[in-house]
């Protein structure tokens, strides 16, 4: 029963470190977008954008970091279907550090 | 031992699962912003830096602008008004310290709207066009490196870019001075060609100041 516990509380901190890397305040604007505007919830450059300036204004993203927030947008290529490179593993596992 | 192994390969198969569960494919799109993207309250929010005036505007470019398929004659008139050619004396900042920051924070998002309609097909006003096509030129011989990145990236992403454009663009991704709009111009410029691009940004500062 304890060792369930523990698989349990070990699969939930896991859980939260990966949302909190992607999406803690302190994470670069370049990353924010990447990890939060990208790919999570819109498939177009204003809704990136959009995503961007709304993280500034919920407090998520320092407005410093929106310019960068603002160029993965700009540099994401919306109309392909898919942005293969963010399934890459080396990317978004090793690439949060 | 054998507990401990157990809960270390938990974390990192947690780990795996929900960032592969925040990467599931884009949902089908139908007008530029998506319904599912909720709407912007016009009303200024407490941690909002920016004016009351600044959140109406906001909240029209994206409430209405972004989610029709077809502008009015105000619509245009209004987006027209926002797509005015960087001042080269202006230093364009989204921090709301900066002067110019609310100007600059409309002209993306207008601009990115713009370019959207254009890749999309939807039928734009010819004045918009033309505001669009005479701002994104003063754009790219702009002193600022941020309008210039802004510029070739707006015309890059719009999907059809005038020739002339493209090799004022080709010329930039070597000749630019600033590494950033060096680096844009490279990665729009594989993009358009179809190359492969890897989309490392070497080039991003870990902190943008711009």
């Amino acid at each position: 029963m304890k060792r369930k516990i523990l698989v349990v509380a070990a699969l939930a901190a896991g859980g939260m470190m990966a949302q909190a890397s992607a999406t803690s305040s302190g994470t670069p604007g370049w990353m924010y977008g990447l990890y939060n505007c990208g790919a999570a919830h819109t498939s177009s450059r204003p809704a990136c954008t959009l995503c961007c300036n709304n993280a500034v204004l919920n407090g998520q993203l320092d407005a410093g970091d929106q310019a960068d927030c603002q160029t993965f947008c700009n540099q994401a290529n919306f109309s392909r279907p898919a942005i293969r490179w963010y399934h890459r593993p080396v990317i978004w596992v090793f690439g949060i550090a | 031992m054998k507990t401990l192994i157990i809960c270390v390969v938990a974390v990192a198969v947690s780990f795996v699962g929900v960032r592969l569960l925040m990467y599931s494919p884009h949902d089908t799109r139908d007008t530029i912003l998506q319904r599912n993207v909720p709407p912007v309250d016009p009303v200024k929010p407490a941690t909002s830096p920016y004016s009351d005036e600044f959140h109406i505007d906001y909240a029209f470019a994206a409430n209405s602008l972004a989610r029709k398929s077809k502008w009015s004659d105000e619509d245009a008139a209004w987006a027209t008004e926002q797509l005015q050619p960087w001042p080269n004396e202006s230093r364009p900042d989204f921090k709301v310290d900066q002067p110019g920051a609310e100007a600059w924070q409309l002209y993306v998002f207008v601009d990115t709207i713009v370019i959207d309609r254009i890749l999309s097909g939807f039928p734009t006003d010819d004045q918009v066009l033309s505001a669009w096509d005479a701002t994104v030129r003063q754009g790219l011989i702009n002193p600022q490196a941020y309008v210039r990145e802004q510029a070739v990236a707006s015309i890059m992403n719009s999907g059809f870019p005038a020739a002339d454009l493209v090799s004022q663009i080709e010329a930039m991704q070597d000749s630019d001075p600033d590494e950033r709009v060096r680096f844009m111009a490279q990665l729009k410029l594989k993009q358009f060609t179809g190359q492969p691009t890897d989309l490392d940004c070497p080039t991003c500062p870990t902190k943008g100041d711009g």
